[in-house]
């Protein structure tokens, strides 16, 4: 356990450092995952739906706030519905604008959550969502998650109905509209309803249990977590009469749950704080402060202890205490000042 | 020479104003009722709004359910329906913002509370 306590030290240390560059990285990654399932399940439009469209876009989402990356693939989910048809495309305006007043009035900061959300229905291991956000984000993050799911059924609808779309007649009169199908995707839809429901509860139910003062809150709020989503989709598809879904929901909420432990692992107790720089001023100074956080495990200390003579042994273990070179130290120096930015001539 | 006790406390003001002062600058500005309800009101036209939406995109779906109501003079049933609708909707969705912020402006206060002791810190640090 101690080993995994100081991976975690170790793994928190290098963010911590590397947080500049890492959490970039990780928007950009996120942002090419949501790109390209759009692309591969909606990509309609070829201007903005090809590889280096997602590239360019997954490059902006990661100079931008987390929100940009929601309204950025609004935008190329509008314009590949336009592609596909006027009449998807306002439907899928109207949804979308309906969720922005729902959603940003409450949680507008869980935009990760709703972005991972319909990327997680992709990967099939949506299960995951109402449970870390109930562990990691407060219960507002049910909100981001619920409208993901809402824009995910929707979408998949239109995926699956995209031969239909195309081929609607508008002269026939006897014939479902444009309307009526892509809205039918998202009125109609039971399982939706029904995902929708249990992931609320799971999320409500995580977050109580994880906040109560017993011994393994977290994994206990995983686990009920991971019992409600299993029985209610299974109760609920075979209510709704919905065949072959419950393997891969099962192999889905598996998934999750490994997931959900290892963000137990990553995240409980976790006292990260940011490395901060602020800048500020008093009467006689201007200070620039970078305040480095105390980190909460130290990296084990290797102690070798010798038994018996150690005379006799073939090599002589020196006990004196190191004295670094000026070359050694001079290094030291250079990582310190390089570390705290600061003036190397400063620790001279 | 530079106070260093003065400096960490002037940190976590720095830190204060950098991150948390746009978020938590209404707690200090309103009372809580009053905090609540200007976010009620805002709910009430944003609420509104994706009401109308809402039904915008259902008339769509259902264009032929909403000419038939209008041929058979059912207007005001429909008219009724919608009403008792947007009562529900708004009174749902007004109860979860009043929940919501009230929930925020109590945690926000508490922020502000900190930062205030902070404050006192640096300014008994300056008197001396």
């Amino acid at each position: 356990m101690t080993g995994l306590l100081e991976l975690k030290d170790r793994f928190i240390r290098f963010y911590s450092k590397y947080e500049t560059w890492l959490f970039p990285v990780i928007k950009f990654f996120v942002a090419l995952t949501l790109f390209a399932m759009i692309n591969a399940h909606i990509g309609f439009m070829e201007a903005v739906s090809s590889w280096p469209a997602a590239f360019v876009f997954a490059l902006v989402c990661a100079v931008l706030p987390v929100n940009a990356m929601i309204w950025l693939a609004a935008a190329v989910v509008l314009a590949d519905m336009y592609a596909l048809s006027l009449e998807v495309a306002v439907t899928t305006l109207v949804l979308f604008a309906a969720l922005f007043f729902l959603y940003f009035r409450f949680a507008p900061e869980n935009g990760i959550m709703a972005v991972l959300t319909p990327v997680t229905f992709g990967l099939r291991i949506p299960y995951i969502m109402p449970v870390a956000g109930g562990l990691l984000r407060g219960i507002s993050s049910v909100f981001a998650v619920v409208c993901g799911t809402v824009v995910y059924y929707y979408l998949d609808g239109i995926h699956q109905n995209a031969g239909t779309l195309t081929s609607v007649d508008t002269a026939d009169a006897d014939q479902p509209s444009r309307f009526d199908i892509s809205i039918g995707q998202l009125l109609g839809n039971k399982e939706m309803y029904l995902v929708i429901a249990i992931f609320v509860v799971t999320a409500v139910v995580v977050w109580i249990v994880r906040r109560m003062e017993v011994d393994y809150a977290w994994t206990l709020a995983i686990i009920s977590g991971m019992i409600i989503e299993i029985a209610g989709l299974f109760i609920g598809y075979l209510v709704l009469g919905i065949n072959g879904k419950t393997v891969v929901m099962l192999v889905g909420s598996i998934g999750s749950m490994l997931i959900a432990f290892i963000l137990q692992f990553l995240f409980m107790n976790l006292d990260y704080a940011r490395t901060e720089r602020v800048q500020f001023e008093d009467d006689d100074y201007y200070y620039y402060v970078k305040a480095v956080p105390k980190k909460m495990v130290a990296v084990r200390d290797v102690q070798v202890k010798h038994f018996g003579n150690t005379g006799s042994m073939g090599k002589r273990i020196e006990h004196t205490r190191h004295v670094p070179n000026a070359e050694e130290e001079e290094h030291s120096h250079r990582v310190l000042a390089k570390e705290f930015d600061i003036d190397e001539d400063l620790l001279k | 020479m530079i106070n260093e006790e003065r400096v960490t406390e002037m940190f976590h003001m720095a830190v204060y104003d950098e991150h948390d002062e746009k978020k938590y600058r209404p707690m200090n500005e309103y009372y809580m009722w009053d905090y609540v309800g200007k976010e009620l009101v805002k709910s009430f036209f944003t609420g509104s709004i994706a009401f109308v939406l809402l039904v915008g995109l259902w008339a769509l779906a259902d264009l032929t359910a909403v000419v038939a109501y209008v041929n058979n003079a059912d207007l005001m049933e429909l008219v009724v329906r919608m009403i008792v609708l947007y009562v529900a909707f708004l009174a749902v969705y007004l109860l979860t913002t009043a929940i919501v912020y009230c929930i925020r402006y109590v945690r926000g206060r508490k922020h502000l509370r900190r930062y205030v002791e902070h404050l006192k810190k640096v300014r008994k640090m300056y008197q001396h």
